[in-house]
């Protein structure tokens, strides 16, 4: 078999590469072991949040501050810029409905409800993009412990907000909370994703929320629209007032459409994308990759031009330790001593100090500078898409 | 209901007794005293099973493991461990144990050891290697034989929490977070305790006819507070949790009692344990298990169960023997062994105070009926002590079929009825542990938690397999609703911190995942920044 590019990983990062080879028409395929990280996703996308800790407020302004060995030092500024706003293009044709700059961040709530600086975030979900009103009111779906909504409360209270709470329950969430499981994030959003069960929300949020003012904000979980962000755009057009989705935490809807979303997008570009298969062995000759194995079918020779590996950190399987200390399971590569793969300025990396010329790496498994603090997405579509543009036919 | 603060008690006229301590042991007492009719109050400095009681190796002893060295020590044992399988049957999980043995030396201590078992009371019986392969097919292949004891496992957790509850319902009060400053004396006699809150800093001095010392290792000094001298003397014991479950019954090496040598089953997970070692006074607060302490106890495990060489290990602690020097040993090296209760009237000359500690998790009941027979004489009174026979509340009724473990059944026993009475209380909080939300709500109203550390000693909640990565948020927004969201907020990092320390132990390669799963987690929630915060604090 034999193909333009094989990445390997289906996180953010190998999707991201994947779209942006695949919509140059080349012959690309993705194979991706488990659950792609971008399950993880909260609606927000991080470029550089913080640095030492603090809050940035321009991404593009402090990445001089930044480690020499920091994918964005290696990409450069320009390219940083460009790949960034190439990104946003990304994400809103997949149907991604961000808003945002890489000029400047905006408070993206978490599912704690504390502002965090972010690059894009979409447009249905709680952030400052627009100035916010100064009163909220928290919808509690009756027995939905998933978003820790007291606290919640407390925190946008603390951040000066007059925050009210109201229960929201229907017939089809009362069901769901006799049962053990009924009330886990998914599981409720597929309940409340039916025709009925939505209607019925949307009846009692408006009964709810009726006696306080227009401009009161008000904030539901984020529990609509598991498969596209339209149904969750349609249900607060069609309420009549103002209503933003908070994030809850993984697994979350949000997370679930976002790959949903890239997926599909990259499958419509005609990519090719191979879940649960592992990559197992791959083989280097003369500095170059010469074929890979995968544990669907250990004999096969799996052939490319190009590799992207895409294969995250220990938490993903990307990286592994052995008596403490960290190693990249597939090729060996150098690492730097917090045990993240090094590069060069085109993103490949070395076996035992020797460049391997068709071979990328990109996103979380390559070395960062531990001051930076939320990049993660930024430096996972961006060096996807540094990758890309270095591949020709 | 709402749990007394010191303010609410700080008025009340004299107590009969003031128990100092809520371990195992303080919080028998405060049962024992209060089910013979003394108005009782408990004081804790920290939350319930903290010290000893809530770091140790959770072994319901058949007595066998004394029986040769110490009969007396033994046949307590095996008598306690009969009592609690009728009054705390939700407390303890009836595995049965093994001694095994692996080389000839072993099978000379075999002999002596069925020997002393049967002087003692404690039925051993004898199993060829075969029989033990079948009964336990993890064992080393090896092994030369084994002897079956009616050892089992037991919840110190649930355990001290059910008498605690039994203490309230009789009338005592119980106050978590409250430490005694010292004793406070007035001509030869303990009339009271200075305390103070530690969350607000009040302090107050409150009074009681007997002050009982159950403060485990730290009870010399509280001693030393008023003048007497009791030396103890700390001695370190560490533990791995085992992420999986080879045997079912707890497995002993047969030789005489040493590190690393018995594996005791909880739940899913194993407990290999322990070791042994005297440690300065100063760092019994702040213990964690060493390079060399997993290495050993690992190696040693290993000869026992192999499969123990390739299992993951989730965490590591270790806990505090609260041993106390031998009064006739003028060196103060010797070791008193078993139970020590002092009246320092006859002891010190110092009366209205006595003090219970020594023995062991299991034998708390005994310790708690002896220190209420001293109490008692002293007051005056003449009540029975009716621990031995009243079940505690959850074990009412006999245990005819043993819950499902990660259950709240498996728990709070008969009482985890009353837990799913609100609609939605059903819904499952910790799936690793099958925490429900009636059962935080429970913790929470009827056991006094307020932080979800307080929760994790209750219920269980963030001890299985995601170490909290899953639940802790959702336990979060429950501390917030039920108590209040300003502790909430610094709770989680607490939380992780303190997760933190056990997986560090457990060795560099879990120790890396996990915190990049950590790390991960609290990205999500938006608190990245606080991540490396508590990783890079920790040493
Ligand atoms: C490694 C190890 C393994 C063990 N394994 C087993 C086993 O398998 N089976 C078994 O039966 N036993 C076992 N034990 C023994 C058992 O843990 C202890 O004997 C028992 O828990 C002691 O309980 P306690 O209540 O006396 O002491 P602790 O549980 O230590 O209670 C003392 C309490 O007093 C509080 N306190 C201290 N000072 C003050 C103050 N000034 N004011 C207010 N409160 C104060 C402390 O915070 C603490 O909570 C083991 C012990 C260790 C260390």
């Amino acid at each position: 078999m034999r193909y333009g590019t094989i990445i390997i990983g289906g996180g953010l990062s190998a999707i991201t590469a994947g779209i942006a080879l695949a919509r140059r028409g080349r012959r690309v395929a993705v194979i991706a072991a488990g659950q792609p990280s971008a399950r993880f996703n909260n609606g927000a996308f991080h470029l550089l949040g913080r640095f030492d800790r603090q809050p940035v407020e321009s991404p593009l302004d402090a990445i001089s501050s930044l480690a020499g060995q920091h994918p964005y030092r290696l990409i450069g500024q320009e390219n940083v810029e460009k790949f960034a706003a190439q990104a946003a293009a990304i994400l809103r044709t997949a149907g991604v409905n961000i808003v945002g700059s890489h000029k400047r961040n905006v408070n993206a709530y978490s599912p704690l409800g504390l502002p965090e600086p972010a690059w894009l975030v979409r447009e249905t979900v709680l952030s400052d993009h627009a100035p916010l009103p100064s009163r909220l009111a928290l919808l509690h779906i009756k027995g939905f412990i998933d978003s820790p909504l007291p606290m919640v409360a407390y925190h946008l209270g603390q951040n000066g907000f007059q925050v009210d709470t109201l229960e929201i329950d229907t017939p089809d969430i009362a069901a769901a909370r006799r049962t053990a499981a009924g009330m886990r994030t998914l599981a409720l959003a597929r309940t409340l994703g039916g025709h009925k069960a939505l209607a019925a929300l949307h009846a009692k949020i408006r009964e709810v929320a009726d006696p306080l003012p227009q401009s009161v904000l008000l904030v539901l979980p984020a529990l609509i629209g598991i498969d596209n962000s339209y149904t969750a755009q349609l249900f607060r057009d069609n309420l009549g007032r103002p209503l933003a989705f908070l994030p809850s935490p993984p697994p979350s809807v949000l997370g679930l459409r976002l790959t949903t979303e890239l997926r599909h997008y990259f499958q419509m570009l005609g990519g090719l994308y191979r879940t649960n298969q592992r990559v197992t062995t791959a083989h280097t000759a003369n500095g170059r990759v010469a074929y890979i194995t995968t544990d669907a079918r250990p004999g096969m020779h799996l052939e490319a031009d190009n590799y992207i590996l895409a294969t995250g950190t220990l938490a993903s399987g990307g990286l592994v330790t052995r008596d403490g200390a960290v190693a990249e399971p597939l090729f060996n590569l150098d690492l730097n001593p917090d045990g993240r793969v090094t590069v060069d300025n085109n993103l490949h990396p070395s076996q035992q100090g020797q460049t391997i010329d068709n071979l990328y790496a990109i996103g979380d498994i390559l070395a960062r500078d531990p001051r930076a603090g939320a990049d993660r997405e930024g430096v996972a579509m961006l060096t996807a898409l540094h990758a890309a543009r270095q591949i020709r036919p | 209901m709402t749990m007394p603060e010191l303010k609410d008690i700080a008025t009340r006229p004299a107590f009969d007794v003031i128990v100092v301590g809520g371990g195992a042991t303080g919080a028998g007492v405060a049962r024992d005293c209060a089910l013979r009719g003394l108005s009782t109050l408990l004081l804790e400095r920290d939350d319930y099973a903290t010290g000893a009681t809530g770091r140790n190796h959770g072994l319901l002893h058949s007595g066998a493991r004394y029986a040769v060295a110490d009969r007396a020590n033994a046949a307590e044992c095996i008598a306690e461990n009969h009592i609690l399988h009728t009054i705390a049957n939700h407390c303890l999980e009836n595995t049965e144990g093994l001694f095994v043995g692996l080389t000839a030396e072993d099978l000379e201590y075999q002999s002596v050891l069925v020997e002393s078992c049967r002087q003692a009371g404690i039925g051993a019986s004898v199993v060829t290697a075969d029989e033990a392969l079948r009964l336990e097919p993890a064992l080393n292949p090896d092994l030369k034989g084994a002897v079956v004891v009616p050892d089992a496992t037991i919840n110190p957790f649930s355990l001290t929490h059910a008498n605690l509850l039994d203490a309230r319902r009789h009338g005592a009060v119980t106050l978590a977070g409250v430490r005694v400053e010292r004793l406070v004396v007035e001509a030869d006699r303990v009339t009271g305790v200075k305390v103070v809150e530690v969350r607000s800093g009040t302090t107050a001095t409150l009074h009681a006819a007997v002050v009982v010392n159950a403060a485990g290792i730290w009870g010399g000094r509280l001693l030393a507070s008023a003048g007497i001298v009791l030396p103890m003397l700390p001695a370190k014991g560490a533990m791995l949790v085992m992420n999986g479950r080879p045997c079912k019954r707890v497995v002993n090496r047969c030789r005489p009692p040493g590190n690393g040598d018995i594996l005791v089953p909880d739940g899913t997970v194993s407990i290999l344990g322990t070791t042994s070692e005297r440690v300065d006074f100063d760092q019994v607060d702040d213990l964690c298990v060493t390079d060399a302490e997993r290495r050993l106890l690992l190696a040693e495990g290993q000869q026992l169960v192999p499969a123990l060489a390739s299992m993951p290990i989730m965490r590591a602690y270790a806990g505090v023997r609260p041993l106390v020097a031998d009064d006739s040993d003028p060196t103060g090296r010797a070791v008193s062994r078993g139970i020590v209760c002092l009246d320092h009237a006859t002891r010190d000359g110092i009366d209205g105070l006595v003090t219970i500690t020594g023995g062991k998790l299991i034998t708390y009941r005994l310790m708690a009926e002896q220190a209420t027979d001293l109490v008692c004489a002293k007051i005056g009174l003449s009540a029975p002590c009716q621990t031995a026979t009243t079940p505690l509340p959850g074990s009412e009724t006999p245990a005819f079929i043993a819950p499902r473990p990660h259950t709240p059944q498996r728990r709070h026993g008969t009482l985890a009825a009353q837990m799913s009475a609100i609609d939605g209380d059903r819904t499952i909080v910790c799936e690793c542990e099958g925490v429900t939300l009636g059962e935080i709500r429970y913790a929470i109203n009827t056991l006094g938690a307020t932080s979800l550390d307080d929760l994790r000693r209750r219920t269980r909640i963030g001890m299985g397999q995601c170490q909290g990565r899953q639940c802790a948020c959702r336990a979060l927004g429950l501390i917030a609703q039920l108590l209040n969201p300003e502790s909430a907020q610094a709770d989680i990092v607490r939380f992780l911190t303190e997760r933190w320390k056990g997986i560090q132990a457990s060795g560099p390669d879990n120790a890396l995942l996990q915190a990049q799963l950590i790390n991960d987690m609290l990205d999500q929630l938006g608190v990245g920044h606080l991540a490396c915060q508590h990783q890079q604090d920790t040493p």
